[in-house]
């Protein structure tokens, strides 16, 4: 690896080590919790790594384009996966509810870069989440939580599946809204808060 | 109206029909001087943000117009809040599809026209929450809700999810009055209206 990330070695010498790639990644999600996407550069993130750019092109041949759609897809699966590990450890619809939405929006509102992006450059996100573009995420976010909230749908409804779809939803509409445009009655790091929006709205919403 | 007042319509709707024909991406305070009989200087001293102004505020306003629409369009509030909201839904999506000028900015010039929405979307919000603070006040008296409804939360619960609706109906079928129905009664408003 010392090889690798101290000298200018052509293209075609390799792959790069998985923990140099991941040092890149990490690397430019630094650069754009600082100045957002538009204004990082190649150069910021070869020099926040301590990588030479011949290693940042080798292990991300597109150059930034390429190195943001990787570190977007990372961002996303790690949301994902922590969301699970919460959900999981929930038998109870009230429990369930609570750790989800909670943990959603803290995620989203704690998450440096987006917090950048959100600020710097609404342009360049809000138009990739508004109106018919908003679809393939709420069915791939929908098609996640969904299987968690079946077993809580009533047991003589008609369409159970139907069911626990749209509530599915039903809650990544109301994580999206509420971390894009925050409302001071929803707030993530008070737990009282999202337990009264979770009795009051979600849960009876799943339980229809 | 005043003259002042006069021009400045003129000016919002010579922008409108300048997007209208044109695109977003086109528009040039010039062009819409000359659409309203005016000059580019009378139109930056009555907008000083140029283009920037003019398209903000045409948005403004074809909101406002908007929203009027949606609320005539819809059963009264006395009718029943589940009903009322409903009816807001059915007829905003309606519209939206009817708006033939919005409809081609967002399909063709989203990224134009996105983030001047964003900007009049807290207005959008902060109107709709208001009117359904009202509606949702009305159905409290008439003993259509639960006793322990917080009506503030209520409002802000239910204008967010309807604005998300009605912009990406996703897998609901809001042309269909018993689908939009089924979707207030059961997922928007389920926690506050009595069975």
């Amino acid at each position: 690896m010392g090889a690798i990330s101290t000298t200018d070695a052509p293209a075609l010498a390799g792959p790069v080590a998985p923990a140099t790639d991941e040092r890149i990644r990490a690397a430019a999600l630094a650069c754009i919790a600082r100045t957002g996407i538009t204004r990082t550069t190649i150069d910021d993130v070869v020099r926040e790594a301590g990588v030479s750019r011949a290693t940042l092109y080798r292990a991300f041949p597109g150059g930034k384009d390429v190195l943001v759609e990787a570190v977007l897809g990372r961002e996303v699966h790690r949301f994902f996966v922590e969301l699970s590990g919460e959900l999981a450890r929930h038998d109870d619809a009230e429990g369930l509810l609570t750790a989800g939405v909670g943990g959603a929006l803290r995620f989203l509102t704690e998450h440096p870069a987006l917090g950048a992006v959100l600020v710097h450059e609404p342009g360049l996100l809000l138009p990739q989440v508004a109106f018919h573009r908003l679809g393939p995420i709420l069915d791939a976010a929908a098609a996640f939580a969904a299987p968690y909230l079946r077993p809580h749908v009533r047991a003589d409804h008609a369409r159970p599946d139907h069911a626990a779809t749209e509530v599915a939803e039903l809650l990544v509409r109301v994580v999206l809204t509420c971390a894009l445009e925050p409302t001071e009655r929803v707030d993530p790091h008070d737990h009282a808060s999202i337990a009264r929006l979770v009795r009051q709205h979600l849960l009876p919403a799943l339980t229809a | 109206m005043s003259r002042r007042t006069a021009l400045d319509g003129r000016v919002l709707d010579a922008t409108f029909d300048e997007v209208a024909e044109h695109g977003l991406a086109a528009l040039t305070v010039e062009a819409v001087a000359v659409r309203a009989g005016s000059s580019r200087a009378t139109v930056y001293r009555h907008f000083p943000g140029g283009r920037d102004e003019l398209v903000a505020r045409t948005i403004e306003r074809e909101v406002e117009r908007f929203f009027a629409a949606v609320v005539a369009a819809a059963p009264a509030a006395q009718a029943g809040l589940v009903d009322h909201v409903a009816g807001l839904v059915v007829a905003a999506h309606r519209l939206l599809q009817e708006h033939v000028v919005l409809q081609r900015l967002l399909v063709e010039e989203a990224d134009a026209i996105v983030p001047s929405l964003a900007t009049i979307q807290p207005l959008v919000a902060s109107g709709l929450t208001g009117h359904l603070a009202g509606a949702l006040s009305e159905a409290d008296e008439r003993g259509e809700l639960r006793s322990d409804t917080d009506i503030a939360m209520a409002a802000d619960h239910a204008a967010r999810l309807v604005l998300s609706y009605v912009g990406s109906s996703g897998r609901w079928d809001l042309a269909e009055p018993e689908e939009a129905r089924r979707l207030v009664r059961d997922r928007l408003l389920a926690g506050v209206v009595l069975g």
